[in-house]
């Protein structure tokens, strides 16, 4: 019996590797995501602020340097002197490229010491209000910092922030654990559609269906393969992560996803929200004529999946709509104790994940197993 | 054999095999308004809800008046930033209570403890800023004349919500992502059905031909945006100042998408393989192209690349479309302009090179 | 003047020649044929004729143009039928033609009457509407034929016509063709298929290797071969056939499986007689068959291999 599934497997192995489309298929729906979600969310740096400093006076230059060290939770400060020249800055806060510009004017200092509404010229953008809000407030960061160096031991309040965790949790990384759950379902899922659709196509499965041996020898190979294709599309999307992580202007080195000891749970999940989906493409291989209507249709449920059900943050407290939406799609139930192992390397609550997600695989896949077998009459 | 009539019967035609074609029209027009009802819900909410557990003193009492005021200045109707509420009896950090503010009146000042749940550093630092801001408000009314003046100078006259900007966004990801979608597919399946050769072997000239497909391409892209538009418009309320304005700068866009989109299908020629690289180089353009945000985001590398992204110049173009009063750099209409006759000129010599120049 | 003239034409790729160094002429109004094995050149000797190759050396005219320097001009005389049919099978047979009137066809006005005219002779009229994916082989080859008339070419190149369409559609096909040489078109067909050559050419050209074989008629070629087959089948096997057969004047025998015996000789219809008798004294005679010469037997003859070995 061994020696039929791995005959199959080999088969299907070869096939696969012959068929560039089918490989890459997989890989590269997530990794554009991933790459598009790092442009907008990682590396979240310090953005551009010319700050010019005509004051005669040590104030000034106090000013524009506690604005610019001002930090932020993410590690980094919150603005950075891009040292353009007047004209240059001007053209670039024109073209959005820069957050704001600050005019210290010559009289700053004085008016400081004689106490007469010292003032500043602060022009920024205001293109929405999450915008606007951080350019004022990240302003009033570096505002407190100056005072606390101006005007010491006058501050009315004391602030101090306590954090129930050693660090948190960055939304890139988050997100990033996201993408490795999704990329190892659309591997699995496009290699598996693939594989199934050209033994359609080619008349292939007529062996199968003539064949005295069952159909276990026919369906088992396909899902031992997509599993191993899932795990491989996860390992590509997880040395990426990785190489992102330690590339200058990413994240800080370390900050990338990391299971630890724990790699086993994290396996273990990405495997059964992959075998839920490939019964999915199970069915689709045998339904659909032509390739790229299903390769799209599985690009496109993988990314709803991932966009709907937890992908770029928690979703177990939505509320509304999102509330429900998100228990459509297996991956919302994986992501809590996914992200615990990838992000702390401590262990998920794997209980209610694997109450919901074993079940719902061996429904998916003992249902289009069914579902093929029919088609083949071989039932 | 050019004329009226080929033309159409070329475009009609080209309509007609919208047939094989109908998954990708129907992901490239309803994948952007499917995106924008979905990103539009990570649009963070500008007020936060805070809660205080306070001790009673009229120093806390302050801080709390300050959170309450704390306020977008310089605009009118500026959205208030904290909400601040006291903590319900019985609740505890977690869940539903993301932050929660302490404050003890000590001798000489408020000792504040800002707590935080388990939540993810960019809420942090959301937080944080907004006590920083109103704690500041309370140290600058004691520092009086001695406390700097920010004379306030705001880009735009209004500061709407993310959903305005995104609104722009949505419409030039409407545009790009139908040209791509349908444009390169459409090209892709003649070369994998060999259909091509009909093109190959006509005497109708080639440019008429080509322009045939343009047209269709892009007539199906301005149905994109037109209904984009209208669900910004239905959805938000939010129209373009100029309507006549807005359908030029589409027309002339779609252009620029749809000469991509059919360049794309020309090189890649396989249905599948050209919509995935479609639906990649689509999303970083418009990524680095502002559409997201704005390129004051990101670093300084790609803020280098979206200097060479046509979406960067089509956003500024839409500005005084949306935001009132602004208006775009002199220099992005020329630009748009370059990139369309650039975009249609590239996509005629690789026409030549791959489907016209005997092998 | 012929209609297409073919000089010293080569096509290369790397250091294979496709075509090498071809030369033929097709006369105005007639069916001329290419016939050669699977890679022999007739695609690419095709290509070469409606431009969308580029030829390494030789000429080629088209009805007074050349396809490389006028392709134009030569793409509105030529109707092409490729070898790998090439509809748009989402739509119907009229939004085919409708389409490529838009491509080909110079008066659009007088297409649509045309084309309805076309798909009534090649009998797709009452199916016009359906999509092209429901059609049978043979209908997917006449609807080809029907579009490449459309702008009604005074030439057309024909690859491999009745390529996987069934023994009814064949005959169909043929009949259309010579009823367009009847009109005076020129028509040029590429076939591997004997039989087909045999009957519907007016001239063969055999290419093998990208090279000229022989051109004649069918008739002048397989009266180049002197020898004529007998195929005999008996009860039982015969002792010594070469012995038995060779006095009556039989050149050569050969034994097959199944007490066949394949007889060459030059004249079969004054040996068949006594050979029967000679075979009828050992055994019973099951069956007997004559064959003239085919054009198989020529290209085996000029070659020294079969037309499908």
């Amino acid at each position: 019996m061994l020696r039929r599934l791995w005959l199959n497997f080999r088969k299907d192995l070869l096939i696969w590797m012959h068929d560039p489309i089918t490989v890459a298929g997989g890989f590269i729906a997530p990794l554009a995501i991933l790459v598009g979600m790092g442009l907008m969310f990682s590396g979240f740096g310090a953005v551009d602020l010319a700050i010019f400093n005509e004051d005669k006076g040590p104030y000034g230059a106090q000013l524009a340097q506690a604005i610019w060290s001002a930090e932020s939770p993410f590690g980094g400060t919150y603005f950075c002197d891009p040292g353009f020249s007047r004209a240059d800055a001007k053209d670039c806060y024109r073209d959005n490229y820069f957050m704001g510009i600050v005019d210290i004017p010559p009289d700053f200092s004085a008016r400081l010491e004689a106490g007469d509404y010292p003032a500043v010229r602060y022009q920024f953008n205001n293109y929405h209000s999450d915008f606007g809000k951080n350019a004022r407030l990240y302003v009033d960061e570096g505002l407190w910092l100056f005072y606390q160096h101006t005007y010491p031991g006058t501050a009315p309040v004391e602030i101090r922030e306590v954090y129930p965790v050693a660090s948190y949790r960055e939304w890139f990384p988050s997100i990033a654990a996201g993408v490795l759950l999704l990329s190892a379902l659309l591997g699995g899922t496009f290699n598996c559609f693939a594989l199934l659709l050209k033994e359609n196509q080619a008349g292939t499965l007529k062996e199968y269906q003539l064949a005295p041996a069952s159909w276990v020898y026919f369906l088992l190979p396909k899902l031992a393969l997509a599993t191993l294709v899932a795990w491989a599309t996860a390992g590509v999307t997880y040395v990426v992560t990785a190489l992102w992580a330690a590339c200058p202007g990413g994240l800080p080195a370390g900050r990338g996803l990391d299971a630890g000891g724990l790699w086993w749970q994290a396996l273990l999940l990405l495997t059964l929200v992959t075998w839920c989906y490939v019964g999915v493409a199970m069915v689709l291989g045998m339904v659909v004529r032509q390739q790229f209507v299903g390769g799209v249709v599985i690009v496109l449920t993988g990314i709803m999946s991932f966009f709907l059900s937890g992908g770029m943050a928690p979703v177990e407290n939505a509320t509304g709509v999102m509330g429900v939406v998100w228990r459509v799609f297996p991956n919302g139930y994986a992501m809590s104790a996914f992200r615990d192992v990838l992000l702390f390397q401590r262990p998920g609550d794997l209980g209610p994940a694997l109450v919901v997600l074993v079940p719902w695989a061996a429904i998916s896949l003992g249902l289009a197993m069914l579902f093929v077998a029919r088609r083949m009459r071989r039932l | 054999m050019i004329s009226i009539r080929r033309f159409w019967w070329l475009l009609q035609a080209e309509f007609r095999l919208t047939r094989g074609l109908l998954v990708f029209h129907f992901i490239g027009i309803m994948m952007p308004l499917i995106d924008f009802l979905l990103l539009s819900q990570l649009a963070p909410p500008v007020t936060f809800t805070m809660y205080t557990a306070t001790d009673g003193s009229p120093q806390a009492a302050r801080l709390v008046t300050a959170m309450a005021a704390l306020r977008a200045d310089g605009v009118p109707d500026g959205p208030f930033y904290i909400d601040p509420q006291p903590l319900p009896a019985g609740a505890q950090l977690g869940s539903s209570i993301q932050d929660l503010v302490e404050m003890q009146a000590q001798e000489d000042r408020l000792l504040v403890t800002h707590r935080y749940a388990n939540i993810d550093s960019n809420l942090v630092k959301n937080y944080r800023n907004r006590l920083t801001g109103a704690a500041l408000d309370v140290w600058e009314e004691e520092l009086g004349a001695r406390a700097v003046t920010l004379e306030l100078e705001p880009r735009y006259a209004i500061e709407p919500s993310f959903t305005r900007y995104f609104t722009m966004g949505l419409l030039v990801m409407a545009v790009f992502v139908s040209s791509v979608f349908i444009g390169a597919p459409l090209v892709a399946k003649d070369f994998e059905d060999g259909t091509i050769l009909e093109a190959r072997l006509s005497p109708v000239s080639p440019a008429l031909i080509l322009a045939a497909r343009l047209v269709r391409v892009m007539l199906t892209s301005l149905v994109a945006v037109g209904l984009a538009a209208g669900l910004a418009g239905l959805y938000l309320g939010v129209w373009p100042s100029d309507g006549w304005r807005f359908a030029g700068l589409m027309v002339l866009y779609t252009v620029i998408t749809a000469s991509f989109g059919l360049t794309v299908g020309l090189l890649v020629r396989k249905i599948l393989p050209a919509f995935l690289i479609g639906l990649v180089t689509t999303l970083v353009l418009w990524l680095v192209g502002g559409g997201f945000a704005l390129p004051v985001i990101l670093g300084p590398a790609l803020q280098v690349v979206s200097r060479f992204a046509p979406t960067t110049y089509m956003m500024q173009l839409l500005f005084p479309l949306y935001y009132p009063g602004t208006t775009s750099t002199p220099e992005a209409l020329g630009i748009v302009v370059g990139c369309a006759v650039g975009s249609f000129g590239l996509l005629i010599v690789i026409y030549r090179a791959v489907v016209l120049r005997p092998r | 003047m012929p209609a297409i003239t073919i000089t010293h034409l080569t096509k290369r790729y790397g250091k294979i020649a496709a075509v090498d160094d071809l030369s033929f002429g097709v006369e105005p109004g007639e069916i001329f044929g290419l016939l050669g094995p699977n890679g022999s050149g007739k695609t690419t000797a095709v290509n070469l004729i409606n431009g969308l190759l580029r030829r390494d050396a030789g000429a080629v005219d088209v009805l007074g143009h050349d396809p490389q320097t006028d392709s134009r001009a030569v793409r509105s005389l030529l109707g092409v039928v490729p070898q790998e049919t090439n509809l748009y099978t989402d739509l119907s047979a009229r939004d085919n033609m409708v389409h490529h009137a838009a491509l080909y066809c110079q008066d659009l006005r007088a297409a649509r009457q045309r084309m309805e005219e076309l798909l009534e002779l090649m009998s797709l009229r009452d199916r016009a509407g359906d999509p092209v994916r429901t059609y049978s082989g043979g209908m997917r080859r006449r609807l080809a034929l029907a579009r490449a008339l459309l702008h009604d070419p005074p030439a057309i190149l024909f690859d491999e016509p009745t390529q996987g369409v069934d023994v009814q559609g064949t005959h169909a096909l043929w009949d259309h063709i010579r009823a367009l040489r009847d009109e005076g078109k020129t028509i040029l067909v590429t076939t591997n298929v004997m039989n087909e050559a045999d009957v519907l050419c007016d001239r063969v050209l055999i290419l093998d290797r990208g090279r000229r074989i022989a051109l004649d008629t069918p008739d002048a070629l397989k009266a180049q071969i002197e020898w004529d087959t007998v195929t005999l089948q008996t009860a039982t096997p015969l002792a010594d056939p070469a012995a038995l057969f060779i006095p009556l004047g039989v050149d050569e025998v050969s034994v097959e499986p199944d007490n066949v015996y394949r007889l060459r000789v030059h004249d079969a219809g004054r040996v068949l007689g006594d050979v029967v008798s000679a075979a009828a004294v050992q055994t019973e005679v099951v069956s007997v068959q004559m064959q003239r010469p085919t054009l198989d037997d020529v290209f085996l003859s000029l070659t020294g291999r079969a037309l499908r070995e």
